[in-house]
């Protein structure tokens, strides 16, 4: 068996360049050996480390599989797609970016809901009124059920939305949606608003550990290598870091 | 080990379906697996985890039925000449167990169970409904059993009496299904404070103005207006004309900020009634003068009900009536019963039944169907049984 750790980044787009960016700076240059679609990479001067290229929501599976060791995704991600996630990964480090929200936002136009009691009141008469429950889009149906469950809210339906979920009031497929926002322009344009105490998890780009993967005693000491570099770069205190290495296995 | 098998076969569960067919119900085999979108929408996202689901190869979902009552409403809908029908059913349904199951911890479970759907005789289809039910616990010996009784009805009643918004009224129909413990405080919840552009909005468009302008103006413009957009163009489903109105009557409880406190101590006080089933309609008369309500209709009919149930077997001054009962399932219209182990508090009821008029309707049905049934819990009767041994 392998003694090199594997490392999930996104492959593509923003969070792609964010995680370069910040790897670059702590004095790790990844590289990718065959261009743009090659799927796996090395970081330069480094031999102890594998880079694998996956979606960020590969990433999430993969680490709570084990079958990487560390990665960089949204935290978004890991909650929705791992069961009791925190049995399973641990976040090493908040990278300060990848900023947005899990929000439950409805039309503008209703304007008698501002919070989650008065969608349930509209959603109890939308339900009497229509004998169907108010339907409600989503890529995140595990988070947002269990948000409901403790809010108490039952009267809707989820629907599971693959692309643009924003879109779904506008034609008609869902009432209400559930999705990811960072700046609030996208449900804006769609004339959706947040709900005041909608706002499920506040999600942001983490490198995370698998505790599900095989930590070799020469694979701990590459990880505290690479966290020490990377750590430099973004605010974590020391004592922090060294009370979570510690008690990270 | 003996003593298990004993009992086992002193009960004999195969014995209550032979009952209700000599009694002239017809036995049903309702399907199966049925889609799980129908499910879910009719009993709420919150049972899509304990369902047990499959997808088809065009994707769609079904599921295993978690009841009985399901399945055979929607074949009564499909065919709707057979509405008129008296049925039994044996079989097993499936549900992941609650936390709380202690009879299993598998997904299966037995149930045995009656419906009497379209007839037009009220009180005695009611009545009969539970009188077999009792019956046939007789029948297979099994008598450690209390009764509890309720009528939804009457609670729907009083709210029709009550001069309240009609918001407020499904706020309290909505909490007591929910089965929350105090509904009360749970209506004067602490809204959160408004933003200041809601507050400008407020000062500016104050409820009577509203109402004078929405006499003039399109009801899509002024909500617009009120939200502060330009011209909208997403309902999200709901009739504009709806949302005025709601919005209208929401700032008004705010507004009042507290339904008055006599209505409040007076459905508080309803819902902790608890007597022996003999004292019931005393006590609701006694109840009923005190607030000066006229409930003398849903008294004598629940008057009546009692005391045919009495006639055929004497059980109701060891029965208690409760006007809390049937909470959580929200499809009850009307006199609801369970039927709960006396010596195994912790067990679900063994058997739970009554009237669910608005079933049909909610699942599709262009007719309303006055629905009445009862189902047991084979492996809780079981289980109960034994600890009686």
């Amino acid at each position: 068996m392998t003694d090199k750790i594997v490392i999930g980044i996104p492959n593509k787009g923003r969070l792609q360049e964010k995680t370069f960016d910040l790897f670059l700076k702590s004095g790790l240059e990844i590289v990718r050996n065959n261009g743009d679609r090659e799927y796996y990479g090395t970081i330069e001067g480094v031999n102890n480390i594998e880079v694998v290229f996956l979606s960020p929501r590969e990433i999430s599976i993969e680490l709570s599989a084990g079958t990487i060791d560390i990665g960089v995704t949204g935290l978004d991600l890991i909650y929705e797609n791992i069961y009791q996630a925190d049995k399973h990964i641990k976040c090493l480090a908040k990278l300060d970016y990848g900023f947005a929200d899990v929000v439950v936002a409805v039309p503008i136009s209703w304007i008698d809901v501002d919070n989650i009691i008065d969608l349930d009141d509209v959603a109890f008469r939308f339900r009497l009124n229509n004998k169907r429950r108010l339907r409600i889009a989503t890529k995140y149906p595990n988070i947002s059920r269990e948000f409901f469950a403790k809010k108490g809210f039952a009267d809707y339906l989820l629907v599971e939305s693959l692309g643009a979920t924003e879109g779904a009031p506008a034609y008609g497929s869902a009432e209400a949606i559930i999705d990811i926002t960072s700046t609030g322009s996208t449900l804006l344009a769609n004339e959706l608003k947040p709900l005041s105490d909608g706002i499920i998890l506040k999600s942001e780009s983490c490198l995370f550990v698998s505790l599900n993967a095989q930590w070799t005693m020469n694979k701990k000491k590459s990880l505290e290598e690479l966290f020490n570099k990377i750590s430099k770069q973004i605010n974590i205190d020391e004592n922090n870091r060294k009370d979570f290495l510690k008690n990270l296995f | 080990m003996i003593k298990n098998t004993e009992s086992l076969i002193r009960i004999n569960p195969d014995h209550i379906t032979q009952y209700f067919i000599d009694k002239g119900f017809a036995r049903a085999e309702p399907n199966m697996i049925i889609p799980a979108d129908t499910v879910v929408n009719h009993m709420g996202e919150d049972i899509r985890r304990r369902l047990l689901i499959t997808t088809s190869p065009d994707g769609k979902e079904h599921c295993l039925r978690p009841d009985f009552t399901l399945p055979l409403v929607l074949e009564n809908i499909k065919n709707s000449e057979l509405n008129a029908k008296k049925y039994v059913y044996d079989g097993f349904a499936f549900r992941f167990p609650a936390s709380t199951e202690i009879s299993r911890n598998c997904p299966e479970f037995r149930q045995i169970g009656i419906e009497d759907f379209g007839s037009k005789d009220f009180i005695e289809t009611e009545v009969s409904v539970l009188n077999y039910t009792l019956k046939v616990l007789d029948k297979v010996n099994f008598s450690d059993y209390n009764v509890l009784l309720g009528d939804v009805s009457i609670f729907y009643a009083i709210l029709d009496k009550i001069n309240i918004s009609s918001s407020y009224k499904d706020r309290i129909k909505r909490l007591f299904w929910r089965g929350d413990n105090d509904i009360i405080s749970n209506l004067n919840i602490d809204r959160p404070k408004l933003t200041r552009r809601q507050k400008k909005l407020e000062e500016l468009d104050p409820i009577s103005k509203i109402k004078f302008r929405k006499d003039y103006l399109n009801t899509k413009d002024l909500i617009s207006d009120i939200s502060g957009s330009d011209k909208l163009h997403i309902f999200g489903g709901r009739d504009p004309e709806d949302i005025i109105n709601n919005y209208i009557e929401k700032k008004e409880i705010i507004d009042a900020q507290t339904i008055d406190k006599n209505t409040s101590s007076m459905l508080s006080n309803f819902l902790s009634i608890d007597c022996s089933a003999i004292l019931a309609s005393e006590t609701l008369t006694s109840f009923a003068k005190s607030y000066n309500l006229d409930l003398d209709q849903e008294i004598e009919s629940l008057d009546k009900r009692f005391k045919l149930l009495n006639e055929d077997k004497p059980f109701l001054d060891s029965a208690r009536f409760q006007t809390s009962l049937g909470r959580r399932v929200e499809y009850y219209t009307g006199l609801i019963f369970e039927i709960r182990s006396n010596k195994m508090k912790d067990l679900g009821p063994i058997a739970i039944g009554g009237r669910y008029d608005n079933f049909f309707t909610d699942l599709g049905s262009p007719v309303k169907v006055p629905a009445v049934g009862c189902s047991i819990y084979i492996d809780r009767l079981l289980m109960s049984g034994d600890k009686y041994d």
